[in-house]
């Protein structure tokens, strides 16, 4: 993927994000789930092809993992306050 | 190039102390971000209530500001290692007025909470929000220095590690700006 589309990736992500900040409470822990997984998604655009981690293959991977690691437990944090 | 650059096989551009400093930064906003989400536990509506009082739009415009200031950035450092040095001083100087752009609306977000009477001690949820928020838009503050730096001298080498560093900012805001604006 060039700089420039990831640019628009990123750019077309962050609106996805604006939009889910609009909707219905009820969809919250599903809505909570894709926000999450749009983080993960700009995250790795901005340190694959920003910072440029696409070419150091054992730093993108360790990086990738710990980003999923850490969304994970955030949104198990997130969904505590459900499920007690 | 010194002992601590890193090769550019199968390791990322970039001085190591700079990956140092990256990292650091990302371990000190992630630990914000999961101590907020600790204390929410506790208060999860008046969480979210409060959160209902910040402004989404201009946040999410502010996503935008800073991803596009990251994007000229790195067209910079492309200009800058073909040799067109004017072309890389453009995009910075339009990767710094982006930044400004990003600070100016920060500012105003501010100034709309002080109106409101808003303040780090209103909530729990606030003293996150300024902490988070205020501590990523003095690094923004640091990021425009450099950037300004990096026009002046225009050197590739230096470019990359002061490049690094704004996207790491930008980095910052996709992780601070869904959690604190719209997980709720």
């Amino acid at each position: 993927m060039t700089l420039t589309r990831a640019w628009i990736a990123l750019i077309i992500l962050s609106g996805v994000t604006s939009a889910v900040a609009f909707s219905p409470n009820w969809w919250g822990p599903f809505m909570a789930g894709v926000l999450l997984l749009l983080i993960y998604a700009k995250g790795r655009l901005v340190l694959d092809r920003y910072l440029g981690l696409s070419r150091a293959r054992r730093w993108q991977s360790s990086f990738a993992w710990t980003l999923a690691l850490f969304l994970a437990g955030c949104y198990a944090l997130y969904l505590m306050p459900l499920i007690r | 190039m010194t002992d601590t650059r890193l090769a550019k096989e199968g390791k990322p551009e970039g001085d190591l102390l700079v990956w140092i400093l990256i990292i650091s930064e990302l371990v000190v906003f992630g630990a914000g971000i999961v101590l907020l989400l600790i204390i929410r536990l506790s208060d999860p509506q008046g969480f979210a209530a409060a959160q209902d009082q910040l402004d989404r739009v201009g946040a999410g415009i502010n996503a935008i500001l800073l991803i596009t200031s990251g994007y000229l950035a790195a067209r910079a450092l492309q200009f800058a290692s073909d040799g067109l040095r004017s072309k890389a001083r453009l995009h910075l100087i339009a990767a710094a007025v982006l930044g400004v752009g990003f600070l100016w609306l920060k500012g105003l977000e501010y100034a709309d909470k002080a109106a409101h009477g808003i303040s780090a001690e209103t909530h729990p949820f606030f003293m996150f929000y300024f902490l988070l928020t205020g501590f990523h838009a003095a690094h923004v503050v640091a990021g425009l220095v450099i950037l300004l730096l990096l026009c002046w001298r225009c050197d590739p080498d230096q470019m990359e590690d002061g490049i690094a560093f704004w996207h790491m900012v930008d980095l910052v805001w996709v992780l601070i700006f869904p959690v604190i604006y719209v997980l709720r």
